[in-house]
């Protein structure tokens, strides 16, 4: 499991143990450069005043080393070698290590340096400078090489063990801090990442906290600190979702109960009356009302089974024009409109339809149109629209004056949502516009429902992408 | 017994008046809350039984306006509402008790046979005076081991008058509480009920049980356990 604690220690912690071991070499090399060049600088300068004191002598052609010193290493410090153009020695210190004294110099050319290891414990640094001879005659005092000399080779080496110890020890040093260093480093690191994430556990710890009891209970995303509000302000409106889906939830529980309780309730009164006092008037009215109540029960049951259906219904390619299902419909109805004086408004567009089976569309319209016919009152009016092309038609239902709230228009597509608080009477369960919802999604459309000013309700069920424009 | 029903659902409202008066009861139902709190509060019941998701007026501020003006009526609540708090916003709203939907018809008779009880302050079934013992759950009347054979009508004037023995009852408050509203009440009902019972219990050798009050009603002595007055 991937732990951003443990990835930004790990991270943090590389990172900075990079830059220590980066610091660490680039210190240990910058010291051992001073240090080397330092003796490089002191050889070769030893080489350039033994190379000033080879002379030749023109007239005998021959090379000397003018030195009257003892050449020993005791003396010196370093071990000398003067070699002609010849390979002639002109001059060497006395137990000249043999390693050192195993390289064939090479005449010309830039000061050459050399580490050489005796196999042992042992290093010697060891400069080889080619130069020239200083030409007999010079002034003694200021005599140095001259490019009139024959050249020589001066091998000057130099014990540098205690160098190289003094460099291990460097090194030992640098590593032993970077690991001190990485080690304080990472418990830093660590504490800082940690405090850095209490924000995250401060989260989950009140997400934790959060029950069925308390979803309503919001997160205070100010407390946070900006990478975190994000988070808790989406997990604000995650909860106010959850909280407004369980709330649908817990309406459709209500009004299933009340639909299925009542009409059992129903049964169990009838048979427990006939039961205690049989009479055969009771008992045929029983069976007769059971009869009755087990096909409302089938109605529901049914209606139930339909909305579950239309959710689950393929699409169909096919395009199913609107007007002839809404005249049709409308047709169903008009005796009892007139009956009841709702004037009856229609403006339908023929060539208008939706993609999909003529089954769906049929029942969309079928249970909008019934509902207007049902719900407006005596005088009231309904205006239906069709308009758009074909497959991207927008329907269009307005029925009222109707007792209706702008909440009821959100919730009137909620299986068993009923006008009446009181659930009463037995003809409806409420579940026609939730049928109506369920075939919605199956045609792909959108539908919505609101209240306008003057207490009409307006449905509009349109494709979910139209472009179409208001058929109204 | 007058028991008032406060129901929507036409059925089950139906089965209630039929069950109940076929139990003996006096029934007066009405499909609306509205309806429902004037008749409560224009007649004296000894019991409603009520919905709570009514038309015009919801049962539980039906319930409130009640206790509100001082009825203390019992009333026992119908609901398909059965979460615990909806039940106990019910009772809290001043039911005595709470029935949940579906329920059987003999739970429902023995809530209201608790309820009354409950309301003449007797933890007891069986009620006794003068000799005549009134078991209210068999609803029988007996006098000693035998029982007493009554008619409908005679049983629920003498029912009345003994749960509310030791008081004198108008006869006009008899009617109120044994006949139900839509029942064609004769003017003198009571009297020839009780001319009837008083001949029924003589022949048990039950001697001034009902003493008739002039100008006032009827009066039935004062209550007893059977054991204490037998």
């Amino acid at each position: 499991m991937t732990s951003i604690r443990r990835m930004l220690t790990l991270s943090l912690g590389v990172a900075i143990g990079l830059l220590f071991a980066v610091l660490a070499v680039a210190v240990f090399f910058s010291y051992r450069g001073a240090v080397r060049a330092q003796l490089d600088e002191s050889l070769r300068t030893r080489a350039s005043t033994f190379a000033a004191m080879v002379v030749e002598d023109r007239e005998e052609d021959e090379l000397a080393f003018d030195f009257e010193g003892d050449l020993r290493v005791e003396n010196q410090g370093v071990w000398l070698r003067i070699t002609d153009s010849h390979g002639e020695v002109l001059a060497v210190s006395d137990a000249l290590p043999r390693v050192v004294a195993g390289e064939t110099p090479r005449p010309g050319g830039p000061p050459a340096y050399r580490t050489i290891a005796d196999g042992g414990d042992t290093r010697y640094r060891k400069v080889i400078l080619n130069a020239h001879a200083s030409v007999e005659g010079d002034d003694d005092d200021n005599r140095a090489p001259t490019a009139e000399g024959p050249p020589v080779t001066v091998e000057v080496v130099a014990d540098a063990s205690a160098l190289l110890r003094d460099e291990r020890r460097w090194r030992n040093a640098l590593i032993a801090a970077f690991c001190v260093a990485v080690g304080v480093t990472m418990i830093a690191v660590r504490l800082v990442v940690r405090r850095g994430l209490a924000p995250v556990h401060r989260l989950t710890g009140e997400l934790d906290r959060i029950g069925p009891a308390t979803l309503s209970l919001d997160i205070d995303d100010h407390t946070y600190p900006a990478e975190l509000r994000p988070i808790a302000a989406a997990v604000n409106g995650l909860l106010e979702r959850v909280l407004a889906g369980v709330e649908r939830e817990r309406r459709f529980t209500d009004a299933a109960a009340h639909e299925l309780r009542t009409p059992i309730a129903e049964l169990t009164m009838l048979t427990g009356v006939a039961g205690r006092y049989p009479d055969e008037a009771r008992q045929r009215r029983a069976i007769e009302e059971a009869g009755a109540i087990a096909a409302e029960m089938n109605t529901l049951l049914e209606s139930l089974l339909l909305a579950a259906r239309g959710r689950a219904g393929g699409k169909v390619d096919a395009t199913t024009p609107l007007g002839p299902i809404v005249r049709t419909q409308l047709d169903k109805h008009a005796g009892l409109l007139r009956e009841r004086s709702i004037s009856l408004e229609t403006e339908i567009d023929d060539a208008a339809g939706w993609r999909g089976p003529a089954g769906a569309a049929l029942m969309i319209l079928r249970n909008l149109v019934e509902n207007a016919g049902e719900y407006t009152p005596e005088g009231g009016m309904i205006r239906v629209a069709v308009a758009g092309g074909v497959g991207s038609a927008g329907f269009e239902i307005e029925n009222g004056p109707v007792d209706l709230s702008a909440a009821d228009a959100d919730q009137m597509f909620e299986p068993f949502w009923r006008a009446d608080p009181a659930r009463s009477g037995r003809r409806h369960a409420g579940l026609g516009l939730a049928i109506v919802d369920a075939f919605c999604e199956t045609l792909g459309l959108m539908r919505r429902a609101e209240m306008t000013t003057d207490r009409t309700l307006r449905i509009r069920i349109e494709p979910t992408k139209s472009l179409t424009p208001d058929p109204i | 017994m007058r028991v008032l029903i406060v129901e929507d659902t036409r059925r089950l409202r139906e089965s209630l008046v039929d069950g109940l008066t076929a139990a003996g009861y006096a029934v007066d139902a009405v499909g609306d809350g509205r309806e429902g709190l004037i008749h409560a509060r224009t007649t004296e019941y000894d019991l409603v039984v009520l919905d709570i998701m009514l038309p015009e007026l919801d049962g539980i501020s039906l319930l409130g306006r009640l206790r509100a003006a001082g009825n203390t009526t019992p009333v026992l609540v119908l609901s398909a509402r059965d979460r615990v708090e909806q039940r106990v916003e019910g009772l809290r709203a001043g039911a005595d008790d709470y029935l949940v939907k579906p329920f059987s018809f003999d739970e429902l008779l023995a809530r209201i046979e608790a309820l009354t009880r409950r309301a003449r302050g007797s933890a007891s079934n069986v009620v006794g005076v003068g000799g005549v013992t009134l078991d209210l759950a068999a609803r029988r009347f007996s006098v000693g081991d035998s029982p007493l054979e009554l008619s409908p009508r005679e049983y629920a004037v003498l029912e009345y008058l003994m749960m509310n023995a030791g008081r004198t009852l108008s006869r006009g408050e008899i009617e109120e509480h044994v006949y139900a509203e839509d029942r064609q009440v004769w003017s003198n009902a009571i009297d020839s009920a009780v001319a009837a019972l008083r001949k029924k219990l003589a022949e048990r050798g039950v001697h001034d049980l009902i003493e008739t009050r002039r100008g006032l009603g009827y009066l039935v002595g004062k209550a007893g356990t059977p054991g204490a007055d037998a």
